[in-house]
C-alpha cells in the first residue's frame, strides 16, 4: 500500500498572512523520493521560509497538503506525531542561533533523544558519539559550548543534532550561506557523504544557485510564492526556459 | 604588471589593532597593491584575511584605535601625487568622496533613513564644490538619471525605506560618483542584492566606467566568479598578506596552495554531487 506513495509530496500549497491579504505561497507542488535532494531556489521574499515551515509542520497551509508517504502530519497526534517528528529534522542558516549558548555540545545532542523519551544514559552517550563521528568532530567537542567553536564547527554540531534521531529527511534551510567559502565546501562535502552513507533525503533551501546545483538532484525555482520552473538540475540549469531562471544563472555563474 | 599609468600605489601597508594583552596585532601585515588608471582590480580572501581593513585604511575610515603604517600614494593625471597614509584631516577631506569614493554592502547603512535620497546625493556634491543648492540639486538629479533609475524624480523625493535594495544601492552609487572620483572602492556591493539588482548594478558599473572615462574600481569580494568576470587583476589575501596576484592574461590560474584551495572551494568549479577538494 505505502509503496505507491512518494516519500514526500506537496500538493498545491498556499499560505497567506495578514488575514489573507498577503499571499506568500500559491499552489506549490512537488514530490521527493527517498535518498534524493530537492533544491528550492529563491531570493528573499520568494516564500522559501514559509515553505520550510509548512514542510516541518510549524505552520498550517491555508490550502493544499503536505503528505509524508501519504500521511498528512497535521492529522497525527500524540505518539504518532512524535514518531513523525523523529523522521523529519532541520538545519538552519545561523548555527550559533540554533544552538543553545548555555548547553555543551553533549547536552545539545542529547536533548532531542530525551525529548523522544530516551532515558538510558549509556545508550544516549553512544548515539551522541555516533552523531559526532558522522560530522567528523572529535570527542573533545563534547564539552564545548557554541561560543568556543567557529561557525563551521557550530554548523557541524547542528547537523549532528539533526542526525542523532536517525531521521529520513533533513530540511536544510540555507545551511552554508553564513559560512566562508572554504568552510562551505567542507560542509557541502559532509552533506553529500552523509546522504550516501545513510540514504537521507534532503530539502535544500537556498538563494545560492551554485550550492543547489552542486547538491541537488532536482530543483524548484520559487519566485513571488509560485513555482516558475522545476525539474532535474541538469535540465533546469542547462536549458532554462523561464527568463527569471536565465537571469539567475547569468548573474551567478 | 599594470597596463596604464598607476593611479594608486600601496607599499608595505600595515594595519594593527590593540590585542587583548595590550600588544599590537597586525591584521594587515605588509601589503603591496596597485591600481592603474581605468583598471578593475579585485581583492579576494577568506573572512578575516584583511580585505576590508586594507581598503578602509586608504582613507583612514578604520575605527578608532586602529593603527595604519606604510604608504599609499594616489597619483592622478595633472595633479601632485598624494600620500594618504598619515595624511591630515584637510588632505583626507579633499580625497574622500572627491577622489576616492566608496560603496558598501548594505546601502541602508550608507544612507540616512530620515533624509530624502536626492538631498543625500546633493550633499555629496555640495561637500566638494562651491555651487549653489539649486546646482547641487540639478547635479543630483543628473547623477540619479545616469544610474538608470526608472523614475529619478520620484527617487529624488523618496526616503531610503521606500526603495528596493537594488534602487538604494544605485542611489549610493550616484552619491559616490557625483563628485567625479578617479577610484571607486566597492566592498561587497552586490552581496545583499537579489539577482535582478545584482545584474543591474554590475552592468551599471561597467557602463559608468565606459561613460565617465578614467574610473578605476577596487572591488572587495568573496565571490570569485564575480571577480574573475570583471577584473584585470585579482589580489588573493591570506592573513593580512598578499598570497598571490592573478592576472587576466594568465586566465586567473592560482599557483599557491592557499589560492588554489580558495578558488577550488567554489562549487561551480566542480562536477555536481562530487567531493570538492579543500
Amino acid at each position: 500500500m505505502s509503496v505507491a506513495w512518494p516519500f514526500l509530496e506537496a500538493r498545491e500549497l498556499s499560505r497567506s498572512y495578514v488575514r489573507g491579504r498577503v499571499r506568500v505561497l500559491s499552489g506549490v507542488s512537488f514530490r521527493l523520493e527517498r535518498g534524493r535532494t530537492l533544491g528550492i531556489l529563491g531570493e528573499s521574499g520568494s516564500g522559501k521560509s514559509t515553505l520550510v515551515r509548512l514542510l516541518l509542520g510549524l505552520l498550517e497551509p491555508h490550502a493544499g497538503k503536505v503528505l509524508y508517504e501519504g500521511v498528512d502530519p497535521s492529522e497525527l497526534r500524540g505518539r504518532e506525531r512524535r514518531a513523525w517528528r523523529r523522521r523529519v529534522q532541520a538545519v538552519f542558516q545561523d548555527p550559533a542561533g540554533s544552538l543553545d549558548p548555555r548547553l555543551s555540545v553533549e547536552s545539545s545532542l542529547a536533548e532531542p533523544l530525551r525529548v523522544q523519551g530516551w532515558r538510558d544514559r549509556r545508550v544516549i552517550r553512544e548515539r551522541v558519539e555516533e552523531a559526532l563521528d558522522a560530522v567528523e568532530l572529535t570527542r573533545a567537542y563534547l564539552s564545548r559550548r557554541p561560543h568556543q567553536m567557529s561557525g563551521g564547527e557550530c554548523q557541524r554540531v547542528a547537523i549532528a543534532r539533526a542526525l542523532v534521531l536517525q531521521p529520513e529527511l533533513i530540511v536544510l534551510d540555507e545551511p552554508v550561506s553564513s559560512l566562508d567559502l572554504v568552510v562551505q565546501a567542507q560542509v557541502l562535502n559532509l552533506l553529500l557523504r552523509l546522504q550516501l552513507d545513510k540514504g537521507l533525503s534532503y530539502i535544500l533551501v537556498s538563494h545560492d544557485l551554485k550550492v543547489i546545483r552542486h547538491l541537488a538532484h532536482d530543483v524548484l525555482v520559487l519566485r513571488a510564492g509560485q513555482v516558475c520552473e522545476a525539474g532535474p538540475c541538469e535540465q533546469v540549469f542547462g536549458q532554462p526556459t523561464h527568463p527569471y531562471t536565465r537571469l539567475l544563472i547569468e548573474t551567478s555563474l | 604588471m599594470i597596463a596604464g599609468r598607476p593611479l594608486l600605489q600601496v607599499r608595505g601597508l600595515r594595519v594593527h589593532v590593540p590585542g587583548p594583552d595590550g600588544r599590537r596585532v597586525d591584521k594587515v601585515a605588509g601589503i603591496d597593491l596597485e591600481v592603474g588608471e581605468n583598471e578593475f582590480v579585485s581583492i579576494v580572501g577568506e573572512s578575516g584575511s584583511g580585505k576590508t581593513l586594507t581598503v578602509m585604511s586608504l582613507c583612514a575610515l578604520t575605527p578608532p584605535g586602529v593603527g595604519i603604517t606604510g604608504s599609499a600614494v594616489l597619483s592622478e593625471a595633472g595633479r601632485e601625487p598624494t600620500e594618504l597614509i598619515g595624511a591630515g584631516p584637510e588632505v583626507l577631506r579633499s580625497v574622500r568622496g572627491a577622489r576616492i569614493a566608496y560603496v558598501f554592502q548594505d546601502p541602508l547603512d550608507a544612507l540616512d533613513p530620515v533624509r530624502r535620497c536626492g538631498l543625500q546625493v546633493a550633499d555629496a556634491y555640495a561637500a566638494h564644490s562651491r555651487k549653489s543648492r539649486a546646482d547641487a540639486a540639478a547635479a543630483a538629479l543628473r547623477a540619479l538619471k545616469r544610474t538608470g533609475l526608472p523614475d529619478p524624480h520620484r527617487v529624488y523625493e523618496a526616503y531610503p525605506h521606500e526603495l528596493s535594495g537594488g534602487m538604494r544601492q544605485r542611489v549610493a552609487l550616484a552619491a559616490a560618483l557625483i563628485a567625479g572620483p578617479r577610484l571607486l572602492v566597492a566592498d561587497e556591493p552586490t552581496t545583499a542584492l537579489d539577482a535582478q539588482s545584482r545584474s543591474q548594478v554590475l552592468s551599471l558599473l561597467d557602463g559608468l566606467r565606459a561613460d565617465v572615462g578614467g574610473l578605476s574600481v577596487l572591488l572587495v569580494t568573496h565571490d570569485i566568479t564575480l571577480a574573475r568576470k570583471h577584473s584585470n587583476r585579482i589580489y588573493v589575501l591570506n592573513s593580512g598578506r598578499v598570497e598571490e596576484v592573478l592576472g587576466h592574461e594568465g586566465g586567473f590560474k592560482p599557483v599557491s596552495a592557499y589560492a588554489r584551495r580558495l578558488f577550488s572551494a567554489d562549487p561551480s568549479a566542480h562536477a555536481p554531487r562530487t567531493r570538492i577538494p579543500v
